[in-house]
């Protein structure tokens, strides 16, 4: 659900980054905070447990500008991966208006990626939200590793295990080097401002002046 | 209200949204890098508790005679290791080792060894399971030197274990594999992952020679949190900090939701 201010004229925007644990989520997020000007991005928040996963989550606010005299906020939040946290996952997910799902297409994830969809699924059916209705799009993250003679998961078989029902975007990446990150971000933010505003639509042409 | 002429349809405002998000998130080659000081980093876990460098990873693994000590004489037949383990015995093993799986921490690592110890203790009579169980203790061991720095083989090599050991408790019975093939297959790559720990830390110790400890106090540096207390290992303090955290996302989440209303 998406937080409207009429007062301070401001729409926030929630969009999740979901996935198994070291699928790279935080990679990503940082890789958009390194590449965005001070003007568009806030302060990253980061709760890890120095290593190099998340313990709890990470926060990123950015700021898209104003859309009909609105000021659009987007809100990045990336997810613990371990089983252990499920709890604080459906915590970070209330509220949301979107999920960019970054799967890690290494052979020896499949499994995990499944696991991990179908937690969110079920996750977000218990907050009411029924995952085929909400704005996703798919990232098979760590593509480079190829070139490290690493197996990974063909195209083919990324999408008949995660996208055969959901049907939505999907972007190759390697949020290490960055490639990917923007245009994964790009499609959810896009999609996901655009159902927001189709749900506020009365309160926004309400509020103009 | 008053503007709520033809313009301000649907579509419209989809175009604007696509403009501003094409105009704003373009991946700029050149942008500018993160101030460290930007990041607000809580460390939630006191700085001693990961390795800086994977130097500081070597464990013993034990003379590598040892291994052929070890006795595989026995051979029987085993069946298929897919999956979850079939056997109730290793059910918490299991569940053990898919929390490791999702994240490499202390508490993960422990509780895991537990499990190996519960199991040993149990299955004394097995000297397949025996040696799986011991292999696997020196695995934890090492994981718990190494951390998130650890050899990805380490875990691959406790799944593998777990797989086997599914085979090793089961009642003899026609159709299984054979469990020497397991036990090699086992051994193999527990000898992988002793090399590629190795490799790891030689290319650590190599890193560490040419970068002095600057590696250390830039971590330091960026840490705008860290706990006051550096001493053992506090799961207290990571406990506290996640509590702070949970308790600022509820009064988030709350906020939300009351401007909502
Ligand atoms: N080779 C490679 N490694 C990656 C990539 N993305 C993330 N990683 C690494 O995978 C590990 C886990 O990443 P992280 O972002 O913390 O995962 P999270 O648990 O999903 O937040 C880190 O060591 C990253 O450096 C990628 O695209 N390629
Ligand atoms: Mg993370």
């Amino acid at each position: 659900m998406s937080f409207l201010d009429l007062s301070k004229r401001e729409v926030h925007v929630k969009i999740v980054y979901y996935g198994p644990g070291r699928g790279g989520k935080t990679t990503n997020l940082l890789h958009i905070h390194e590449a965005m000007t001070d003007a568009v991005r806030g302060q990253m928040v980061s709760i890890d447990t120095k290593q190099d996963r998340t313990l709890f989550f990470d926060f990123l606010p950015l700021s898209i500008g104003k859309i009909f005299g609105f000021d659009i906020r987007i809100q990045l939040f990336t997810v613990p991966g371990q089983v252990i946290y499920n709890a604080t996952r459906k915590l970070v997910l209330k509220g949301v208006d979107g999920v960019a799902f970054v799967a890690d297409s290494q052979v020896s994830q499949r499994e995990k990626n499944i696991e991990s969809l179908e937690n969110l699924r079920d996750n977000l059916a218990d907050i009411g939200v029924d995952i085929s209705k909400i704005p996703l799009v798919l990232q098979f993250n760590k593509q480079d590793l190829a070139a490290e003679g690493i197996p990974l998961l063909s195209e083919a078989d990324m999408v008949s295990d995660l996208n055969s029902v959901y049907n939505v975007p999907c972007f190759n990446a390697s949020a290490l080097t960055g490639e990917g990150v923007f245009e994964t971000l790009r499609e959810i933010s896009k999609t996901t401002v655009k159902s927001v505003a189709r749900k506020l639509m009365p309160s926004l042409t309400s509020g103009m002046t | 209200m008053n503007s709520g002429d033809d313009k301000t349809g649907i579509e419209n405002i989809e175009s604007m949204i696509d403009q501003a998000i094409d105009d704003l998130f373009v991946p700029s080659g050149g942008a500018s890098k993160a101030d460290p000081a930007q990041m607000a980093k809580v460390e939630a876990e006191p700085p001693q508790e990961e390795p800086d460098e994977a130097v500081d990873m070597d464990i013993a693994w034990g003379n590598d005679d040892k291994e052929e000590a070890v006795d595989f004489s026995e051979v029987v037949e085993a069946g298929d290791s897919e999956g979850a383990p079939s056997l109730d015995i290793l059910r918490p093993l299991h569940e053990a080792l898919l929390s490791l799986d999702w994240e490499i921490n202390l508490h993960n690592i422990d509780a895991l060894d537990e499990e190996y110890k519960r199991l040993g203790a149990m299955t004394q009579d097995n000297m397949h399971a025996q040696n799986a169980v011991k292999m696997a203790s020196v695995c934890c061991k090492y994981l718990r030197a190494s951390k998130s720095l650890a050899s990805p083989l380490a875990l691959k090599f406790l799944k593998t274990t777990l797989d086997s050991l599914d085979i090793f408790l089961r009642p003899p019975a026609p159709n299984l594999p054979s469990k020497d093939a397991l036990v090699n297959e086992m051994m193999g790559l527990y000898n992988e992952m002793k090399l590629d720990a190795n490799r790891l830390r030689a290319a650590a110790l190599k890193k560490r020679e040419a970068k002095g400890f600057t590696t250390t106090q830039q971590k330091s540096a960026a840490t705008t949190a860290a706990p006051s207390s550096t001493s053992s290992a506090d799961l207290r303090s990571e406990l506290a900090h996640v509590k702070r955290t949970l308790r600022d996302l509820v009064e988030l989440v709350d906020k939300i939701e009351r401007a909502l209303v």
